[in-house]
């Protein structure tokens, strides 16, 4: 069994601190948090033991991503959503690189996982293919947060994902998370530390690096502040 | 020190080198392994809550 650890908030090799802008107060930011908490705990629970992903991630993710909102972005963003992850990558037919594909090859989709996909009526061929993601599928906040699930879990377990002490880089699972996979292999950030990606991200990737792993932000919050039950 | 003795430190050495990089890569994490019912995800060094 692989023990790993997220350190929240970051107070090393420098201080981190969400934006005041975001949230003016940290007391803000939890009556917030514990909306969503309310509205989605179910499902941040479920699918935190499916993933292995500890529920407190999922929830200052779709914090972050979405302020708790299922149909943020608009209908015509194929970001739409609590958790904003987009259905042109999660899933379809002829790429292997699709995330549910990958999960799927990988032999890493749980019985519970497939059984839970299945009742979206999403549902495996044998070489990982399923149907397309639509947009009607994003608005969803089970299969939303599945499916973030699923991609954080994948992030978690790349070597770039987690220090060899165990540490899990949530700098640089962020980053590939937020700016996407080019940016990300452009500017080598599997490779950085943390100094070196909160200066080579895009100033909007870096705030919200701030958001979720500074003092008084999401995952502070949710690892400190809230209850959870 | 004989040949022979600089022979076995040496072989010793680089013994050791393979055995750590071993050990090293066995323990680092790979792409997307199916892995993930074998993790662990600590908070701050504590479990979650939920």
């Amino acid at each position: 069994m692989a023990t790993l650890n997220i350190i929240a908030p970051v107070v090393s090799p420098f201080a981190i601190t969400s934006p005041t802008t975001w949230y003016k107060t940290r007391d803000g930011l939890k009556k917030q948090m514990e909306i969503t908490w309310k509205n989605y705990g179910e499902y941040f629970k479920k699918y935190a033991e499916t993933s292995k992903v500890p529920a407190e991630v999922l929830l200052a993710f779709t914090q972050v991503e979405s302020g708790g909102n299922a149909t943020a972005g608009g209908s015509s963003s194929a970001t739409q959503g609590l958790m904003q992850w987009n259905r042109n990558y999660a899933g379809g037919t002829g790429n292997t690189d699709f995330v549910l594909t990958r999960e799927f090859n990988k032999g890493r989709l749980s019985q519970a996982e497939k059984d839970a996909l299945a009742k979206f009526n999403i549902k495996f061929d044998s070489k990982g293919n399923t149907r397309s993601i639509t947009q009607a599928d994003l608005v969803k906040p089970e299969l939303n947060i599945l499916i973030g699930s699923i991609i954080l879990g994948q992030y978690i377990d790349e070597t770039w994902g987690t220090d060899p002490d165990g540490t899990i880089r949530m700098d640089r699972i962020i980053a590939k998370y937020n700016w996407g996979i080019a940016g990300f292999k452009r500017n080598e950030i599997a490779k950085k530390n943390l100094k070196d990606v909160m200066a080579n991200v895009p100033a909007v990737t870096k705030t919200y690096i701030e958001k979720m792993l500074g003092k008084n932000g999401a995952l502070d919050i949710a690892m400190n502040d809230l209850k959870l039950t | 020190m004989s040949t022979n003795t600089k022979l076995l430190i040496g072989a010793l050495v680089i013994a050791g080198l393979v055995g750590g990089y071993y050990v090293y890569t066995k323990n680092r994490l790979k792409v997307a392994d199916p892995q993930k019912n074998d993790r662990k995800v600590l908070l701050n060094g504590q479990p979650s809550k939920a």
